[in-house]
């Protein structure tokens, strides 16, 4: 059933706005003065740190240990800066095709988004119907994004990876086993889906086929839809929902104006 | 030589050398063409961020904020697509896409046209973002517009939220075929160069 927008009142629009003020505060007061020089270097700079992943046609992997999002306190602010907790890293070396060695990142981290959806869903403190009708289809777009990762892992001739990404789910499992609350999963959600579209930001650029950067960009503008309407109800937005407390560290938007990678999943995590 | 890291090269391209890279940049079509669709991109978020402007004189209540706060955003992007463009960067709008916006938005009666007005442009320029990607040659291009279409994805969710519109249907009505490419919408086209030219 849809919103009746217009039985809202303003006043009560107006009060469940406070979270959102206090970004935009941010926002308007100043959007950071940054010259737009400096802000394609930073974006560029990302994209150069992230080269080391194509030598000589192999990638050099590295078997990491996904930090992020660990908790929710320890999580990075979007379009901020990541925590140094991010930074566990290193060990094995192979060799794959960097293209074949990314779509099985997607597809892994796809299944393991889809895995912490299901695992949310069981626990049933979601009651709020139309959050229900939300993340179940959301789930169901996660499992196209990783038939299509997997679909082109195919099509170059890579073995797609069709399970969870384990390394995620492990750090995600303290969240999970405290999932208290219809708000702890909107809030879990919310950061899974940011995390995601901040892995795929993370890699385009980094594909020898660069028709695979528009692929992926595409999936990562699905999640970014995820986390608005997670981050609204969380919000409270445009009216608060009901059991959740509207709170003001979960705008609907990244407050930058820009999807960053902060927070993405390191390379070659998990698979 | 990778003659295309980014807005710095791109935005110096009548220079020889930039930074540690020397350029032979003026026979290169492809940084050309790179300049002349960032120009274009950032012509159209321009033309975003006077919507934007319009409309807040003539909203209430949240959606006031919404529309300043997506104006900011949007000028940004215009900032960071016209260090890409170099020469060719714009300062003013686009102008038939302005002329096309004004039009509805003096043939809107109340706030909700407005907002739907937002709604369709974001969506427009999301699409038009991913239409680009296909044709940046430039990662660091590509990189930016990748770095913007989520956030105006973003951006239609918020608006088609507060219009209250379905969310299957209107907000997020992907659909996926995996051997054929992305997903698209197909009341969602992109704004066409041609159609739109810069100066046009």
């Amino acid at each position: 059933m849809r919103p009746d927008h217009s039985k809202i009142d303003p006043d009560q629009w107006a009060e469940a706005l406070t979270g959102l003020r206090d970004g935009l505060g941010r926002l308007l007061g100043a959007p950071d003065g940054r010259p737009a020089e400096d802000r394609a270097d930073l974006i560029v700079d990302n994209l150069s740190r992230r080269r080391f992943l194509g030598v000589g046609g192999l990638a050099v992997v590295s078997a990491a240990v996904l930090a992020a999002c660990t908790t929710s306190k320890s999580k990075p602010p979007r379009g901020g800066t990541s925590p140094s907790t991010t930074d566990v890293e290193t060990s094995t070396t192979i060799a794959v095709d960097p293209d074949v060695a990314i779509l099985r990142l997607a597809s892994s981290l796809e299944h393991a988004v889809i895995a912490v959806y299901q695992s949310a869903s069981g626990l049933e403190l979601v009651t709020n119907k139309k959050l229900v009708d939300a993340t179940t289809y959301f789930s169901s777009q996660h499992a196209d994004h990783a038939g299509l990762f997997q679909g082109l892992t195919s099509q170059r001739g890579g073995q797609p990876f069709t399970d969870p990404n384990q390394a995620i789910l492990e750090s995600l499992q303290p969240r999970l086993a405290a999932l208290a609350t219809q708000a702890d999963v909107v809030e879990l959600l919310y950061d899974v889906e940011s995390v995601a579209a901040a892995t795929y930001l993370s890699v385009v650029g980094t594909f020898t086929d660069n028709k695979l950067d528009a692929v992926t960009t595409s999936v990562a503008g699905i999640e970014g839809r995820h986390f608005a309407v997670l981050g609204l109800a969380l919000s409270g937005l445009p009216k608060p929902t009901t059991g959740i407390a509207p709170r003001t560290g979960s705008l609907p938007f990244a407050a930058s104006g820009f999807q960053t990678p902060d927070g993405a999943v390191p390379p070659g995590t998990g698979v | 030589v990778d003659i295309i890291e980014g807005g710095q090269a791109v935005a110096q391209r009548a220079a020889l050398t930039v930074g540690r890279v020397t350029l032979a940049l003026e026979s290169d079509a492809s940084v050309v063409d790179d300049a002349a669709l960032a120009a274009f991109a950032a012509s159209v978020e321009l033309s975003a961020v006077e919507m934007y402007t319009a409309s807040a004189a003539r909203m209430t209540g949240p959606a006031v904020l919404l529309a300043q706060a997506f104006a900011v955003h949007h000028r940004e992007h215009a900032r960071t697509f016209n260090a890409f463009a170099g020469i060719n960067q714009v300062t003013t709008a686009n102008a038939r896409l302005t002329a096309a916006i004004q039009n509805q938005l003096d043939a809107s009666a109340d706030q909700r046209s407005r907002l739907m007005l937002a709604f369709q442009l974001e969506n427009q320029l999301a699409s038009t973002h991913q239409s680009l990607l296909g044709k940046f040659t430039s990662p660091g291009a590509v990189r930016l517009g990748a770095s913007i279409l989520p956030v105006e994805s973003e951006h239609a969710v918020i608006l088609g939220t507060f219009l209250g519109l379905d969310l299957e249907k209107d907000l997020i009505p992907f659909t996926l075929q995996p051997t054929a490419g992305p997903p698209t919408h197909p009341e969602w086209g992109s704004l066409d160069p041609a159609r739109y030219p810069v100066g046009g």
